[in-house]
């Protein structure tokens, strides 16, 4: 029996060189029983094939409906019956918004806080992270989950002396005033997330590069921000994302010159009435830079995102 | 002279450390630190901007209120609604379709990239995609309906305040649910295949794999997973806002504990009894973390019996 | 090119919290590295050899005493202002250079002129074979090239110390005896003093000059290859050097100079040594075997063998104890034979009981 079972292991695990699912553990098998196990195995097999698809298509249907609804007339699609043919495709609402100077200054604003948070995270908090990694100074730990139990304060806690406070050093509805504002609600993920892709750099680097003659500060830029870059890459696009998406407080510290695309897109649906190709056309200008971004650093979002549950 | 030289090298890690993270810290004593200390201050005083700039020192009262007010305890159940729901259901659905997606299938990377989808789309996003399918009048699901010829008239499903609230735990689960599964998934990747087939050796079935095998050793992101969904689920929002146009409605169907706090404090300007809220809300966030902690009878005690 | 001096050197982790003063893991360590000496830290892990190593290299501060290289005081020197270079167990190369910049960078930091890198970073690869390799990255490479690779960077370096810590652990069996051999020849042409931290035995034996012999942070001996088989200063290095492990049990006295294993007829002479019990060690390769006359219940009963090839070893109950004898080619015992050992050949170690120091006879 272990003969047989031998092979089929062996060219699975050259086909595929992940780990093997719980699910397709191979029992102990009898060579007479085994067309009848495999035929049930194909259609176990079959039947989460087909549920996966389905799963799929409700995870991605909405937004793909989402930008139906931005290309086609609202006629098209709000009659009895659908009307989606090609030719009816219209790129109108997308060069109506992006030639509106009252959609485009969110935009804009929307861009230069989000890049100049990430900036301002990355700087401060690689450092501050690799600090925290690194050396064992008395303060580290409570540093730590400091970081972390920052993360469970809801932001309306913070709202009113936050509106308060801007406005009383005059960054009430400024750029500046949420670019800080965020720097210090994003700072804390960033600095847990690269501190677990510092610790995840053999301490015999550091160790290789003390001896090479690298100082404290020369470690750190030469060896370990360099060792830590895709990771640090995803933590800075994570960053921009949530610079980029959020609404409450954008809403809450931004009134007119600084509101953001969130803010705006948000407006475009009053209590009663609703401009709903506009809104769809908004929605997908707001999410499809955060897209791409996610879809490129896709792999170290996932493990970024999941490493620090799963180790500790 | 010997506990010198390790006090001094332990004192320039030290002193570097501090240097390195000194410029975080400030800021985030500055924004978060002190906002926080300020808004406990705000809680024990009588401060509503529709009254004027007299804020008075009243204690507790604002608190006191707060367990009194009907509007408190309604926003709560609709909270507790949502929030069992999404957290416990939520985390449920996401470790059976981890399950499903730890198999060996072709497109199996791509399947895990596309969960990201609806993990980046921005909240306010997902409420506007939401509303354009459950709309009354243009809305995807009527017309499909109707073409089934399931309903003659439109409903109008965001009128009603039962349906509004199911709509946004909808809407949310298709949010919140990839980032859990991906979780899951990674913590089923953390089991060594050798316990499965060990356990397939020992005769345990598909039912007794899960329950003694699969469960018990991802306990710790299970108990992760739960704690966040929980912080998620209490402090929801945007959703809230774009699907009820700004409103917490119908009659304040989809107004959470959170979404009470801002019409409290952003239209009716009550900033005292606001702040005093949100300390509440925060309050709360921290007994559902320590409940979830308990339940699993804390972080370091690892490897419990998986089912009594 | 260099001497070290330790000189009572001691280190003990952590701070001392409650009061309570953690066990060191390295206590007072004093002996000399001469000039161009290869010298192994041998013992099992855990016996703070890697950490001696680390505070010769100044990658650990070092809890009290003094370490001098060529006679001057390195305890406040950082790593790079001692003149040397070390290899690591995981190699630590830098996974996002090139071959050559790995080995060019610690020459780069000193400000070494580019030609002159140039010429060191290609001789050192020319050296150990790697030279195809240069321009690939870490990750490209098989075990035993980024083992080169690693000798290679510590090799252009020229320093006049060369450290190294288990480099051969994490290659195959047949590697690390090749790169073993290497080693030694290197060593040889470029003469430099070489600490060399190994927990396995025949390493230590066939590299080095001198060996140092640690047992839970202490040092257990010093001496010459020869000196730690043939005359091993404790029990502990009796029983940890040479394979198979020494034969090591308790004999009491029978009469004068002569002790016996309790409840078996073997015995031993010794000597007067004065001493009612004492431990006793034999090499199983020192010890014969002799079937036992007919009928005879001899020394002890064979319980196992284990044959090598070129030879066996045998394992024998005496008593309650379990002796082991290495018998040329396949032997002609079978378990069960009753059989006689003789000791003739073999040179008797005695250690005593409570210190486990040799006791010379």
């Amino acid at each position: 029996m272990g003969e047989a079972q031998s092979p089929v292991s062996a060219v699975s695990a050259r086909s595929e060189p992940g780990r093997e699912a719980p699910g397709t553990q191979r029992k102990h098998r009898e060579i007479s029983s085994g067309i009848s196990r495999n035929a049930k195995r194909r259609l176990v097999a079959w039947v989460c094939g087909v549920l996966v698809v389905l799963l799929m298509v409700f995870f991605l249907a909405p937004f793909i409906w989402m930008i139906a609804y931005s290309l086609y007339p609202s006629a098209a699609l709000q009659g009895s019956t659908l009307d989606m043919g090609f030719a009816n495709i219209t790129f109108d609402s997308y060069s109506r918004l992006l030639s509106d100077s009252s959609f485009l200054v969110p935009m804009a604003n929307s861009a230069i806080v989000g890049l100049s948070t990430t900036i301002i995270c990355m700087t401060i908090g690689a450092a501050s992270a690799y600090a925290i990694a690194r050396f064992k100074f008395r303060g580290r730990q409570p540093l730590l989950l400091s970081m972390m139990t920052v993360q469970a304060i809801p932001v309306i806690v913070l709202a009113v002396p936050l509106f308060i406070l801007l406005r009383s050093v005059g960054l009430y509805d400024q750029l500046f005033g949420l670019i800080i504002t965020y720097t210090a609600f994003i700072l804390p993920l960033v600095i847990w997330m690269l501190v677990g892709f510092f610790e995840d750099i053999p301490p015999s680097l550091e160790r290789a590069a003390r001896i090479d003659g690298c100082n404290r500060l020369q470690i750190m830029y030469k060896i370990a921000f360099p060792l830590a870059a895709p990771g640090m890459a995803a933590t800075a696009i994570l960053a921009f994302i949530t610079s980029w998406s959020d609404f409450f407080l954008a809403k809450v510290l931004t009134i007119s010159t600084a509101t953001t695309l969130p803010v705006r897109t948000a407006a475009f649906q009053g209590l009663f009435a609703m401009d709903y190709t506009s809104a769809a056309t908004a929605g997908v200008i707001t999410a499809v830079p955060v897209l791409i971004l996610t879809l490129i650093a896709q792999k170290w979002i996932i493990s970024g995102l999941t490493e620090g549950a799963v180790k500790g | 002279m010997a506990g010198t030289l390790v006090e001094k090298s332990r004192k320039r890690d030290l002193r570097f450390g501090l240097m390195l993270t000194a410029p975080s810290v400030i800021i985030i004593l500055m924004l978060l630190g002190y906002p926080m200390g300020y808004a406990i201050f705000m809680s024990f005083h009588q401060w509503n901007d529709k009254l004027g700039a007299d804020h008075q020192f009243i204690g507790l009262n604002n608190y006191g209120q707060l367990i009194t007010d009907p509007a408190v305890w309604a926003a709560m159940e609709r909270t507790a609604y949502f929030s069992v729901i999404t957290v416990v259901g939520g985390v449920a659905l996401a470790v059976i379709i981890a399950i499903l997606l730890n198999r060996k299938f072709r497109g199996r990377t791509l399947a895990r990239v596309l969960l990201l989808v609806p993990w980046a789309v921005p909240p306010v996003v997902n409420g506007i995609m939401w509303k354009l399918i459950f709309d009354g009048s243009v809305g995807i699901v009527n017309t499909i309906l109707r073409s089934l010829g399931l309903i003659k008239e439109n409903i109008q499903w965001l009128a009603d305040p039962t349906a509004a609230m199911n709509i946004l735990i909808f809407a949310e689960t298709w949010k919140l649910l990839p980032f859990l599964c991906l979780l899951m998934l990674a913590a089923l990747q953390g089991i060594p295949e050798s316990i499965y087939r060990a356990a397939a050796i020992d005769g345990a079935d598909a039912w007794n794999t899960f329950w003694r095998i699969t469960l018990p050793n991802i306990r710790g992101p299970l108990m992760f997973a739960l704690i966040v969904q929980s912080m998620w689920s209490l402090k929801v929002f945007d959703t809230i806002y774009v699907l009820s146009g700004g409103s917490g409605g119908p009659v304040s169907g989809t107004t959470t504990i959170n979404f009470l706090d801002y019409i409290t404090t952003f239209s009716n300007l009550d900033r005292g009894y606001g702040s005093a809220m949100a300390v509440g809300i925060m309050l709360l966030v921290l007994i559902v973390s320590a409940f979830w902690i308990f339940v699993f009878g804390g972080f370091s005690r690892k490897r419990r019996e998986a089912n009594g | 090119m260099a001497q070290i001096e330790l000189i009572h050197v001691s280190k003990t982790y952590g701070p001392t919290k409650h009061g309570r003063n953690a066990e060191p893991a390295v206590c007072d360590l004093s002996y000399v590295i001469e000039d161009g000496h290869f010298v192994s830290l041998l013992g099992p892990s855990g016996c703070g050899k890697s950490t001696t190593l680390n505070m010769i290299a100044g990658l650990e501060d070092i809890s009290s005493g003094t370490i001098l290289i060529d006679s001057h005081r390195v305890d406040d020197l950082d790593p790079d202002k001692r003149d040397l270079a070390f290899v690591f167990q995981d190699y630590a190369l830098y996974p996002h250079m090139s071959v050559y910049e790995n080995i060019a960078f610690g020459l780069r930091m000193r400000k070494v002129p580019k030609s002159e890198i140039e010429t060191r970073v290609t001789d050192a690869a020319r050296r150990l074979e790697i030279e195809q390799t240069l321009q690939s990255k870490p990750k490209k490479l098989s075990g035993g090239q980024r083992q080169r690779v690693a000798l290679a960077r510590a090799i252009a370096r020229r320093p006049s110390v060369f450290l190294f810590d288990e480099p051969l652990s994490n290659l195959d069996a047949l590697l690390r005896d090749q790169t073993r051999s290497e080693l030694k020849l290197l060593h040889r042409e470029l003469g430099a003093t070489s600490v060399y931290v190994t927990h396995d035995q025949e390493e230590a034996m066939t590299l080095s000059d001198r060996i140092a012999v640690m047992s839970r942070g202490r040092l257990e001996q010093f001496g010459t290859p020869y000196e730690v088989y043939h005359e091993p200063a404790t029990e502990f290095v009796a029983s940890f050097v040479g394979k198979p492990r020494m034969n090591l049990f308790t004999v009491t006295k029978a009469e004068i100079g002569r002790y016996g294993l309790p409840g078996t007829t073997f015995t031993i002479d010794i000597g007067d040594i004065g001493m009612d019990q004492v431990r006793v060690g034999l090499r199983p390769e020192e010890c014969d075997l002799h079937p036992a006359d007919d009928g005879a219940p001899g020394h002890g009963v064979v319980k196992a063998v284990e044959p090598l090839g070129n030879v066996s070893d045998v394992l024998v109950t005496v008593g309650d104890q379990i002796f082991m004898s290495r018998v040329p080619g396949f032997g002609n015992y079978t378990v069960g034979d009753h059989v006689n050992i003789n000791v003739t050949r073999a040179r008797i170690h005695c250690f005593d009981q409570k210190s486990g120091t040799r006791v010379d006879h």
